[in-house]
């Protein structure tokens, strides 16, 4: 398909058109604030800044949603709320993309579909974007991928100096540019020429800084680790204060819990939230108040089952692997503990 | 079917948890509809017969003297379920203050001359679990008035209510909240019992730890979290005597 390019501008009134919605999961009595995007004009200047913070999972997994309403006066078999909204997702990163492929394969793709995720992935439509700067510890090449993306959009931008290559990935997103940016004029030679140095550029800066930990694993190609009961494991547990930072920004993490929600009387939601490995109250068991039964007692077992899913599991049951590279977890750990350095030093 | 009946009881505290229920507001009528309160000193003005049984009794405050521990046990035995209410009842909170003292500084530093006198009399203060069985702690300074519907109603329905086992930060992170640590604050964030929602760091402040202690806190990494931020582990012991002095 034809690459057009559009100024700024156009840009943004085409985004800007596009009504914001409220928030996802309708009906919950309590919400996690990031789930709802702000309606209004594109920040545009974003695009241009590293990935952000927090990754678009939560659009697709919300921390927090309702699963249905039964018991005698709710009527039992209500089904989740419907969004009955098209959402535009604007600015997802290579990343990014990557980790929502890794969430199809386990959420969508596998022998039961999950149904609100399945509905919400058809919803969004999805502007990607290259990336033109990163963080300290942006780390995607490092993993097999690249800092900008290669397909899994409906459209994708890319920043040059003041406008942006647009270019279609699918059906949809190509009715999208027909609709929003008719008037936008097709790319040059040397705009494409632009574009692609700067990808090599990128690309280079990112494995450059990553030079130093020699991660160099891919989906077809990843490390092997010590088993979870090694004691390798434990000096970098050391670190962990269980704060579940790491699962919760990470775009791949997607454990849930499952509960019930009593309402009123004989009145139920039930609800799933984000749960997360790394904390004891995940792995407990059955067995009588008290005595907090579990195969992971140890915090170091818990450590080396995350890491061990994303770099071992994970390709094995999926042939990818769980890690994409972006460093979220490298920044919102309170101990410092530095995946990339976890994986260099335990490799066998 | 007989409504569940409930007795909501006090020892030494501020009596803001009981507040707290009040200011539960739509929800208490709700939960007065399938609840039958039998004696709440705060809020009625008919009591229980002496000897009356509960099927929930909610007991706020801590225990600091003789008379007082003989009174709970009394509600012990009327009640199928005992709920602590609040820090005080919970972990002992700020009333444990004292126990890093004499009893004898203590009574001299608040009553003076008149220390000795027999209706002064103190002890080391005391959560409810160290004096009789607790079904259930609601913790916090004060409790969150949702979190009490939230067992309440759960236990009605016939449901075990779970309390969160990770620390504060698990929800601070939930909530994008920037580190306290960042802004050179000791927070007691990593050690303190989930389940506020990280009310305090979201409001600008440090955790004071008034749920207690998490299960099993990682206090190496504790440790070295304080040692990143130029603390001490004697910095973070100080800031826990407020609500978690032994």
């Amino acid at each position: 398909m034809a690459t057009f390019y559009v100024t700024e501008e156009q840009l943004a009134a085409a985004v800007g058109r596009h009504e914001g919605p409220a928030a996802f999961g309708a009906g919950l009595t309590e919400r996690l604030p990031w789930i709802a995007p702000t309606p209004g004009a594109l920040d545009v200047a974003a695009l241009s800044r590293p990935r952000a913070a927090q990754s678009p999972k939560g659009f697709f997994l919300p921390a927090l949603e309702s699963l249905g309403r039964y018991g005698t006066s709710a009527g039992t078999g209500a089904g989740p709320a419907e969004d009955g909204r098209d959402i535009v997702l604007v600015g997802v990163r290579a990343c990014e993309l990557r980790a929502r492929d890794y969430l199809d394969q386990v959420l969508r793709d596998g022998a039961f579909a999950d149904p609100t995720y399945s509905r919400r992935r058809e919803q969004l439509l999805v502007v990607a974007c290259d990336c033109v700067d990163c963080t300290d510890s942006c780390f995607c090449t490092a993993v097999g991928g690249q800092p900008h993306p290669t397909g899994g959009y409906d459209v994708n931008l890319a920043p040059v100096g003041d406008g942006f290559l647009v270019e279609a990935g699918s059906e949809r997103g190509r009715a999208w540019l027909a609709e929003r940016l008719a008037g936008a004029i097709e790319a040059s030679p040397a705009q494409l020429e632009a574009r692609d140095a700067r990808r090599r550029d990128m690309a280079e800066r990112v494995a450059r800084q990553n030079a130093d930990f020699g991660l160099a694993v891919a989906d077809a190609d990843p490390p092997t680790l010590p088993d979870d009961g090694d004691p390798a494991w434990q000096a970098f547990a050391a670190d962990c204060v269980e704060c579940g930072a790491c699962t919760n920004i990470c775009p791949t993490c997607h454990c849930f819990y499952l509960y019930d929600q009593v309402l009123g009387a004989e009145q139920f939601e039930r609800v799933r939230n984000w749960d997360s490995c790394l904390l004891a109250s995940y792995h407990r068991m059955a067995g009588g108040p008290g005595m907090k039964l579990s195969p992971r007692a140890r915090l170091s077992s818990r450590l080396a089952n995350r890491v061990l899913h994303k770099f071992d599991y994970s390709p094995r049951q999926y042939g990818l692997l769980g890690c994409v590279g972006c460093g979220r977890c490298v920044e919102g750990c309170l101990g410092e503990i530095d995946i990339r350095r976890v994986v260099q030093e335990l490799r066998r | 079917m007989r409504k569940p009946r409930i007795g909501i009881f006090d020892f030494a505290c501020c009596e803001g948890c009981q507040l707290q229920i009040v200011n539960l507001e739509e929800e208490i009528l709700d939960l007065l509809g399938v609840v039958t309160p039998v004696e709440w000193r705060e809020a009625m003005s008919d009591q229980a017969e002496k000897g009356e049984s509960f099927d929930i009794a909610l007991v706020e405050g801590s225990i600091t003297r003789e008379e007082d521990a003989e009174r709970l046990r009394e509600i012990r035995a009327r009640a199928k379920f005992l709920i602590a209410l609040g820090a005080c009842a919970t972990i002992g909170g700020v009333n444990k203050l004292k126990n890093n003292f004499g009893m004898n500084d203590v009574k001299e530093t608040v009553y003076g001359e008149a220390a000795d006198m027999p209706h002064l009399e103190t002890m080391p203060t005391k959560a409810l679990h160290e004096v009789v069985q607790v079904d259930y702690m609601v913790h916090g300074c004060p409790i969150e008035a949702a979190e009490l519907a939230h067992v309440v109603r759960t236990l009605l329905a016939g449901k075990t209510p779970t309390l969160p086992a990770y620390p504060v930060c698990v929800e601070c992170k939930l909530k994008e909240n920037a580190c306290r640590f960042e802004f050179g604050e000791i927070c007691l964030g990593p050690i303190t019992r989930a389940g506020c929602g990280a009310r305090c760091p979201s409001e600008g402040s440090w955790c004071f730890g008034c749920r207690g202690l998490v299960d099993d806190p990682n206090t190496q990494a504790a440790r070295e979290v304080m040692a990143h931020y130029g603390k001490t582990i004697d910095d973070l012991r100080g800031k826990m005597l407020l609500f978690n002095s032994k």
